[in-house]
């Protein structure tokens, strides 16, 4: 198994989301797994995330049960997986965004997600939600933000969240068991992220600093993945061992 | 022969019932009258005609009952015809049985014509013509029992009576079936118009997906690949992608079409010049918006004007367009990380006339309008309308 580095809570995972590269230190090349049934997407993304300069795509698998086989073999250690939504059929592969979740955490990535299944994935444990075809800078910064720990809250997944959390009640998706309710400052800062402005934009904006804001992120996240979350590993992993 | 039909609901369905009733009814009439006919032939006065016009009176049910049956639907001509048969026979039937002294019981077509009088009240659709039809029917008997039978009027006027009671309720359920046999036909027809446009719906659906699963991102991947190196041929590629993502994820039928429609157009003109629009609308599609048209051009015309200066100026190929709904007010803002500018910059005519023209259509709409800038952080476009909004609880959009 990969040794997971516990995420750094003193860095700031805001900035990952601008463009702005004075935060220093040269850092290591981030590993990224891929997994995407579609070859042509798959070396799209590859391409994206290898041209940044500051990831390397370690491995591409057509699917997650490949993946998952490579990854307890311990052949290959990445820092990030990156996965596609939907796999050969329509459905969200969620017991998979679980499995790779429990092991690494997995950027979901697809050419355009249904609501209910982007929330399923996140509420399935991913870190984080790109469309394929968002601003290259954009799934580069997921990634990075991934790789360190924190919750990549892109744009449109703020806005997906931002949506449901402002439904009035109706019955819950399928996928989605129901969320804790959203304080209004953590909805205000949903809003302004789903804008697409960056942590500190949104800091400034609200009279806080950018910790806080990156706390709101985290309580976010907290909220949608209810749940133990070794529990959700065991539980997924089991279903992944038996033969589909 | 009449199975098939029998399993037709509706319309044709009452029919049928109510032909079958009259059948029954008729086949009842002449039961008895064969058996009153039998019975009494003995006393008749002039056993040979009576018996001829007993005949004719059974032979012409028959001659009724038969092809209305074959119809599946009782034949108002044939029936009036009838009626007209009941009546002569009504007369006749008085004048050869008419007793020399005191009532002799042998009037058997008073019970026959008030058995076959069901008929009438089954056939005629209107109720004026079933009550025409019973007065003369009953009008006949009245004088036909009195005169030659001798019947005195205490007896036959509520004999007569019997007349319109049968016919009244004859055509009130004849009526009413015939009433909810056309509802049902509707609600059929309704159903199954519903199940069509469901099934249209679900292919409609299904084709979009298939087409974005394979050919959109087959295309959204080249419009970017380095390997394509004319940036025109990218541009292509980039416009097609664009159209094709709005073709998928426009649905005519869904609730704030118009809008998210003129929001797509605009993201997908941007991007045939080489700016990417990402078009964060999560809850527009969730809900109906209703703008009025003057507002929603001023919107989308301050947001192609902010827009149109990102491309110009900001020096990005890329910036956010995100529309979100808040106590009656929906909000866009336009977001990109470019150079931004300021009122010192160069280009302070620029920014002065962005401001103008984006904030000036804006408010003449009853719309607010803000644009904030930094430079080297980019710049912020918020542009705010009063909209009515009707968001459906526990709706799904894609």
């Amino acid at each position: 198994m990969c040794e997971f580095a516990d995420s750094d809570i003193s860095r700031d995972n805001g900035d990952s989301l601008s463009t702005d590269q004075t935060d220093g230190a040269a850092r290591e090349m981030i590993r990224a797994a891929l997994v995407d049934d579609h070859p042509l997407a798959r070396r799209g993304i590859a391409q994206i995330l290898e041209e940044s300069g500051r990831i390397s795509v370690i491995a591409q698998a057509a699917s997650p049960q490949e993946l998952l086989h490579d990854l307890a073999g311990g052949a290959i250690c990445p820092d990030v997986v990156v996965c596609d939504l939907y796999q050969a059929d329509d459905q969200p592969c969620l017991d998979a965004v679980s499995a790779l979740a429990s092991v690494q955490p997995t950027i979901v990535i697809s050419a355009s997600g249904r609501p209910a299944d982007v929330v399923g994935a996140i509420s399935a444990g991913a870190c984080g939600y790109v469309t394929k075809h968002a601003d290259p800078s954009l799934i580069v910064a997921a990634v990075e933000t991934a790789a360190a720990g924190g919750f990549a809250l892109s744009p449109h997944l703020a806005d997906i969240l931002y949506a449901r959390a402002r439904r009035p009640a109706g019955p819950p998706g399928p996928a989605v068991a129901a969320t804790a309710k959203l304080s209004p400052r953590e909805e205000q800062a949903l809003s302004l992220i789903a804008d697409g402005l960056t942590h500190q934009q949104v800091a400034s904006r609200m009279g806080v600093t950018k910790a806080t804001v990156g706390t709101y992120v985290e309580r976010i996240r907290a909220k949608l993945q209810v749940g133990n979350k070794a529990e959700l590993t065991r539980a997924a992993l089991e279903r992944l061992r038996t033969p589909m | 022969m009449t199975t098939d039909r029998a399993d037709r609901g509706g319309a044709d369905g009452a029919e049928l019932t109510l032909v079958i009733a009259a059948a029954l009814y008729c086949g009842y009439g002449i039961s008895q009258g064969l058996l009153a006919v039998a019975l009494d032939m003995s006393r008749y006065p002039h056993p040979v005609p009576t018996v001829a016009v007993a005949a004719a009176v059974f032979a012409g049910a028959a001659a009724v009952i038969v092809p209305c049956v074959r119809a599946g639907a009782m034949q108002a001509t044939l029936v009036t015809s009838y009626t007209a048969v009941l009546i002569a026979a009504v007369v006749l039937d008085a004048v050869l049985t008419r007793p020399q002294d005191g009532h002799n019981w042998t009037y058997f077509m008073y019970p026959v014509s008030l058995i076959n009088s069901i008929m009438i009240g089954l056939t005629y659709r209107r109720y004026l013509t079933v009550i025409a039809a019973t007065v003369a029917l009953a009008g006949t008997y009245v004088l036909a029992a009195h005169i030659w039978q001798h019947d005195p009027l205490w007896n036959v006027l509520p004999n007569a009576l019997s007349y319109p009671a049968n016919t009244t309720v004859a055509w009130a359920v004849g009526h009413h079936l015939r009433r909810t046999g056309q509802r049902l036909d509707r609600a059929r027809a309704e159903s199954v118009a519903q199940a069509e446009t469901a099934a249209a719906a679900r292919a409609q659906a299904r084709s979009a997906r298939i087409l974005h699963d394979r050919a959109l991102q087959a295309l959204e991947a080249l419009a970017r690949d380095s390997r394509i190196t004319d940036p025109a041929l990218r541009g292509h590629i980039a416009r097609d992608a664009a159209w094709l993502r709005a073709y998928i994820e426009r649905d005519p039928g869904a609730p704030g079409g118009d809008l998210v429609t003129a929001l797509h157009e605009l993201a997908q003109g941007k991007a045939a010049v080489g700016l990417n629009v990402e078009l964060n609308i999560a809850q527009l599609r969730d809900g109906t918006v209703s703008l009025p048209p003057e507002r929603q051009e001023a919107l989308l015309g301050a947001a192609h004007e902010a827009l149109t200066n990102v491309a110009k100026h900001a020096g990005v190929t890329h910036a956010a367009v995100r529309a979100h709904l808040l106590d009656g007010t929906l909000v866009l803002t336009v977001v990109d990380h470019g150079s931004g500018f300021t009122a010192d910059a160069p280009r302070l005519d620029m920014g002065a006339g962005i401001r103008e023209s984006i904030i000036g259509r804006l408010s003449d709409a009853g719309g607010t309008a803000t644009v904030e800038s930094t430079p080297g952080s980019g710049t912020v476009v918020r542009l705010s309308v009063p909209a009515r909004t009707d968001i459906r609880a526990g709706a799904d959009q894609g």
